[in-house]
């Protein structure tokens, strides 16, 4: 199946991972961005609880290599073909710059292949604010346009804190409903979110 | 509950399912050969991925107002991640000195740990937090009221100041001079008149005393003079070479020096100190 996929060679940014148990099994998704190409990718990985993963990944950092997409109407999830080392961390998210692009992005992979239920999503110079109280308020994030999408996954004081309601970059999950942040960079920094409460 | 819904749920030998007035009604194609639960499922499908494709973004939401610029600079990583392992920890003894040393170098902590700051649970640890948050954490501290404590509310500090023990007081003072120095001075020099002894306890005065005595029965002629005094009482009050110094220069510029007959021991303090 991968001698028909798609190869790409890029400088690869590990935007985050996520790690859910599902069962017996233990299931790693990593989300990845190519620097010059600006295409996602997720490499999606299986261990039987306990045992460790084949292949390991460092959010925040960027290596140069080659993955192979899997065949399909909206390639995302791929396998990392070749790649030297961990690289450097990265200077810059080549992320989206509005919201409004961003639904774009979400919108067309959307129409392609319904079937995901989790696409990935960078963007870059946006505000993340709490509208209302922390009981019943809503978390948002907000572009330079003033349009705002939702986060999600729960309450996001470290996101707040990180940005002190200036611009920051954030890479995130997107859900169909809102954004679940995977990291941010802020201050020259790329730290990793875990969900909170 | 939608038309569609309405006919999933009471089934579709009641409900024959409606067309949705989409514009994806068109992709459907017709509806013969299939059956009524294929139709059903078709129409429930194209719809959630009409709804999630054509997600829009929200407008109207007002841009949050922004933290201030810190004024001092962040801790190191390493002394960051000691801090937090402590907090988790809540070794409240080695904590209370450690934040005081964070307090001591003008420092405060990160910004992305500040969340795990705010949440410490311990009442006692509070203030001495407070003091190493920075302009971030008072600003996020004002977002949720369960850290009011962080925000710098002049009201609550007050009721601390007012009614606090004396350790309270201590560090509700260092915040007021931190945030304005005229302040604390006021607010120092008013508690200083209403009650003169408040900085020394008894035990401490009367120490003070009896070594003023015994200088003055050794080396003078037996009369109790401000020289006597000055060195004892200074080395009671300044026991932290650096605060409690300021402190007590203040005192002795607010209180002592503009008090009748105590120009004496104003200088002699002064001269000590």
């Amino acid at each position: 199946m991968l001698e028909r996929g798609e190869r790409v060679d890029d400088s690869w940014i590990v935007l985050g991972q996520r790690t859910e148990e599902e069962g017996h099994l233990t299931v790693r998704r990593t989300w990845l961005l190519g620097e010059d190409t600006r295409r996602y990718a997720l490499v999606l990985q299986f261990t039987a609880a306990g045992s460790p993963f084949a292949e390991g990944f460092v959010s925040g950092m960027t290596w140069r290599g080659e993955i192979a997409f899997y065949p399909g109407a909206y390639p995302l999830r791929a396998v990392v073909r070749a790649r030297s080392g961990d690289g450097d961390r990265f200077e810059g998210l080549p992320g989206h710059e509005t919201v409004e692009a961003c639904l774009d992005h979400t919108s067309k992979a959307t129409a392609l292949q319904p079937w995901l239920e989790r696409l990935p999503a960078a963007l870059i110079g946006v505000v993340p604010l709490l509208d209302g109280a922390p009981e019943g308020g809503r978390w948002l994030i907000r572009d330079r346009a003033g349009q705002a999408l939702p986060l999600a996954g729960g309450e996001h004081w470290t996101l707040l804190s990180m940005s002190g309601g200036r611009p920051v970059d954030l890479a995130a999950e997107w859900n169909g409903e809102g954004l679940i942040p995977l990291g941010v960079a802020a201050a020259g920094t790329y730290r990793i979110l875990a969900q909170e409460g | 509950m939608d038309a569609l819904t309405r006919a999933a749920v009471a089934g579709t030998s009641r409900e024959t399912p409606p067309a949705s007035g989409l514009p994806t009604d068109g992709l459907l194609g017709s509806a013969k050969g299939k059956s009524l639960e294929r139709n059903l499922l078709l129409r429930a499908g194209m719809r959630t991925v009409y709804r999630t494709a054509g997600r829009v973004a929200e407008s109207g939401i007002e841009a949050p107002q922004s933290a201030p610029d810190e004024t001092i600079p962040a801790c190191s990583a390493k002394a960051a991640e000691l801090l937090g392992r402590l907090l988790v920890d809540q070794r409240t003894t080695i904590l209370l000195e450690a934040l005081e040393r964070l307090r001591l170098a003008r420092l405060r902590r990160p910004h992305a740990l500040l969340p795990g700051a705010l949440n410490v649970e311990q009442e006692e640890l509070r203030p001495a937090v407070a003091t190493v948050l920075g302009e971030r954490g008072r600003w996020l501290a004002r977002l949720n009221p369960e850290w009011a404590w962080a925000v710098g509310d002049d009201g609550d500090l007050r009721d601390v100041w007012d009614e606090g023990a004396l350790k309270e007081r201590t560090s509700v003072l260092r915040r007021v001079r931190e945030r304005d120095p005229a302040l604390g001075r006021e607010r120092l020099s008013e508690t200083w008149r209403e009650t003169p002894t408040g900085t020394l306890s008894t035990a401490e005065a009367i120490s003070v005393l009896t070594g003023g005595l015994a200088s003055a029965a050794f080396y003078g002629d037996g009369a109790m003079i401000a020289s006597d005094v000055a060195a004892g009482l200074t080395g009671t009050i300044v026991k932290d070479p650096v605060q409690d110094r300021v402190a007590w220069l203040e005192y002795l510029q607010t209180v002592v020096r503009e008090r009748k007959g105590w120009k004496d021991l104003y200088r002699e303090c002064r001269e000590v100190v």
